[in-house]
């Protein structure tokens, strides 16, 4: 596409090459975790559904679900309260504090967490402690959260993990940008897919055209990625140190506003329920909402829905805790509009593709894909182009291994995860799903080590994960969730939605490997100038 | 609907864009001297018509963000992109 | 990126991690000279915002250019940013 001296094509061949080489397989995991973590959320309901769909996330008879379990916690947990949809659409409150840790640094937060059924109002759950010992004991969208995790920080600690995933983030970058800068014939190839059994021209072009696709979203998602892993990792501690001489408090203070004045004499609450009406009536549906010092003079409450039909960033409203009165529109960051706080907003839909309900994570998650698949067809080329040296034949094994392994190692964490919520497995949920998945994960990976043929290995490796994505329906139907016909008539849209995907995804890698027996036999390659092609 | 309408001008753009394909044609052209099935009725697009098709699969991005539509700018440009790889794919399998 | 080895590993160590921390010193030290904007919000957060732009920049520079040039070029604009970040919180001290 550019025209770049011999030297400049070099270096972005070698960049793109070895970068890919050294972050390609972590890369692939943390693109394919994201892209499936896109429907994090309907996954969570078609793991955990209620017995009907829930019409409104936060029904007429919030406000009195929160009255009661504000009634119930020790009076220091008032302080912070989020409440938000979990599985299924059941609603968590989470009132708590700020507790001081024994390092003294970083403060963890500490209070009470209610699941409720919005159908009826009961409490479901109720689990005390900080948010750690609270996690390790609640097990509602823990399927998801298990995704986000992976695709966040690859469930390694924090800063570390976001460090790690922020590079990547940024090997991703460098990938794009080195890509389009060597690629001559950007356009004119875009529809070129040569395939000829497994040679190098048919790994080359499935790259190449997926990578050209797919170019324009794996930038942005490469940008927004790694800004919000390095953001949390280590920019706003730096930025609050300098800008702010290290004074948290005066950074969330020019972030949020002042606080008002501290006034603890006690106040009623205004009705929620009326406040998240005036949401829906602006056209809103209510996403999460947050109360400061609730039951005090100086209460705040703020409530974020999901973007309308046709918007694209986010909004957040400001109401008076006493009155109820809409106070308006609050920007992201600080107390006026501006263009920091504008492209701070921009990254979340940018980067989640939530901003149009179904049809913008469907076409999010058909582009990660593509992003994945790119991942893999690029490590495959590379191993490809030094068939005959035999160390990189480790490295295919190890992508083949990834790529199919991976994924048959969520799937068994997703089986844990239902045999968990049956009572068929004991224990907490976190820590089955781990086990389920690392032995998945171990598994494949001796298969992918012993198996003599490579061809092997991705044969029993897809038939595997076709046959596992369909015995996942089977295993969610045997343990007594709702068959097809009684979901689709309580409006359980995602447990159908999901199932036929599952069913549909097993069915087409085994039709894909069938078909790969079939395919034709590799042939010698000839160049002949502008295109390659095989010999007769 | 103007969504709607902009997905489906650029898909159209698109797949005419990709029957007719210069390079992809030669390739199946060469394919068919060896026995497979030649790529009937279609012919490589002149230049000329190639950048029209070019021009009318970017128009309605270009028109959605003038009209400050944003939401539907994103979701037209990732369902053209998808679109645009899928087809090549699928045309790519055809025996 | 062809030179002797020496240079090739300078390379490596200014285009890794030299240039990440550039980046940081440079995104924090901006904060210092960016309009703050009427919401006083601008300063501080374009920065974080075009962290990756940043880095991207200044790695693409230290592979393609000249070692040499790269090299001072980077250290300069670290070295600016540096300084401002020293400047001010000897000030907030004060």
């Amino acid at each position: 596409m550019l025209k770049l001296q011999q030297k400049t094509t070099q270096t972005m061949l070698a960049l793109h090459g070895w970068g890919a080489v050294i972050f390609g397989l972590l890369l692939y995991w943390v693109i394919l975790t994201g892209t499936i973590a896109v429907f994090a959320d309907d996954i969570n309901d078609w793991a955990s559904p209620l017995p009907a769909a829930i019409p409104e996330t936060f029904p007429l008879g919030t406000d009195a679900m929160l009255r009661k379990a504000a009634a119930d916690v020790a009076p220091e947990y008032l302080d912070e309260l989020i409440v938000f949809a979990t599985a299924g659409g059941r609603i968590r409150a989470f009132f708590h504090t700020h507790a001081e840790a024994e390092d003294g640094e970083h403060p963890e937060e500490k209070g009470v967490l209610f699941v409720f059924d919005p159908a009826s109002g009961d409490i479901l759950q109720r689990f005390e402690g900080t948010q750690s010992e609270i996690e390790a004991q609640s097990h509602y969208g823990k399927l998801g959260h298990f995704l986000v995790e992976w695709h966040v920080q690859l469930h390694v600690p924090s800063p570390w993990g976001l460090m790690l995933t922020g590079i990547l983030g940024l090997s991703l970058l460098v990938a794009c940008v080195s890509g389009f800068a060597m690629h001559r014939h950007l356009v004119k190839d875009a529809f070129l897919r040569r395939r000829r059994g497994g040679d190098v021209l048919s790994h080359k072009d499935a790259h190449v055209m997926a990578s050209t696709w797919n170019l324009p979203f794996a930038f942005i998602l490469a940008f927004t990625g790694s800004f919000y892993s390095l953001a949390g990792a280590f920019a706003i501690p730096a930025i609050a140190m300098v800008a702010f001489g290290g004074d948290q408090e005066k950074l969330i203070e020019t972030v949020q506003g002042l606080p008002p004045a501290e006034d603890p004499r006690p106040a009623e609450m205004a009705n929620i329920d009326a406040m998240l009406e005036d949401v829906r009536a602006a056209g809103h549906r209510t996403r999460f909402l947050t109360v400061d010092h609730w039951g005090r003079q100086d209460a705040r409450i703020s409530v974020f829905p999901w973007q309308a039909e046709g918007e694209l960033l986010p909004k957040g409203y400001a109401f008076d805790a006493q009155t109820g009165e809409n106070l308006g529109e609050k920007p992201a960051l600080g107390q006026s509009p501006s263009l920091g706080s504008d492209l701070v907003a921009l990254m979340g839909p940018l980067h989640f593709g939530n901003f149009a309900g179904w049809l913008s994570k469907t076409v999010w998650f058909a582009l990660g894909f593509a992003g994945a698949y790119v991942c893999i067809s690029g490590l495959t080329l590379w191993v490809k182009r030094r068939e005959q040296q035999k160390t990189w034949q480790y490295l295919l094994r190890a992508t083949l291994w990834s790529a199919w392994g991976l994924p048959l190692a969520l799937v068994a964490a997703a089986a844990a995860y239902l045999l968990q919520q049956a009572g068929v497995l004991a224990g907490a949920v976190e820590p089955l799903m781990f086990k389920a998945f690392g032995l998945c994960l171990a598994l494949s990976g001796i298969l992918a080590g012993i198996v003599r043929r490579v061809t092997g290995v991705r044969r029993i490796l897809v038939i595997s994960l076709g046959l596992g994505l369909c015995a996942l329906v089977a295993l969610r139907l045997l343990l007594g969730g709702p068959g097809w016909v009684s979901a689709a008539t309580s409006g359980l849209t995602a447990v159908v939605v999901l199932d036929v995907a599952l069913l549909l995804g097993g069915a087409w890698l085994l039709r894909r490997e069938w078909r790969q027996t079939l395919a034709l036999p590799e042939e010698p390659l000839i160049d002949t100038g502008d295109m390659e092609v095989n010999t007769p | 609907m103007m969504l709607l309408l902009s997905i489906a001008v650029s898909a159209l753009s698109v797949t005419a864009l990709a029957l007719r394909d210069p390079k992809r044609l030669r390739w199946r052209q060469k394919l068919a001297r060896h026995g497979a099935s030649p790529a009937k009725g279609f012919s490589p697009l002149p230049q000329r018509q190639r950048r029209w098709l070019l021009t009318a699969m970017l128009v309605p991005g270009v028109l959605l963000a003038l009209a400050g539509m944003w939401a539907s700018l994103m979701l037209w440009l990732g369902a053209s992109l998808t679109y645009g790889w899928l087809l090549s794919e699928v045309l790519a399998s055809r025996p | 990126m062809a030179g002797t080895r020496t240079e090739k590993i300078w390379r490596f160590v200014l285009a890794g991690p030299l240039v990440l921390l550039a980046t940081l010193i440079i995104m924090a030290g901006s904060s210092l000279w960016l309009p703050e904007g009427q919401a006083q919000v601008n300063n501080f957060v374009i920065p974080v915002v075009l962290l990756p732009a940043i880095w991207a920049v200044l790695f693409f520079y230290s592979v393609l250019d000249r070692l040499g040039r790269a090299s001072v070029v980077i250290f300069i604009l670290t070295a600016v940013h540096a300084a401002l970040i020293a400047q001010h919180l000897l000030q907030a001290q004060q």
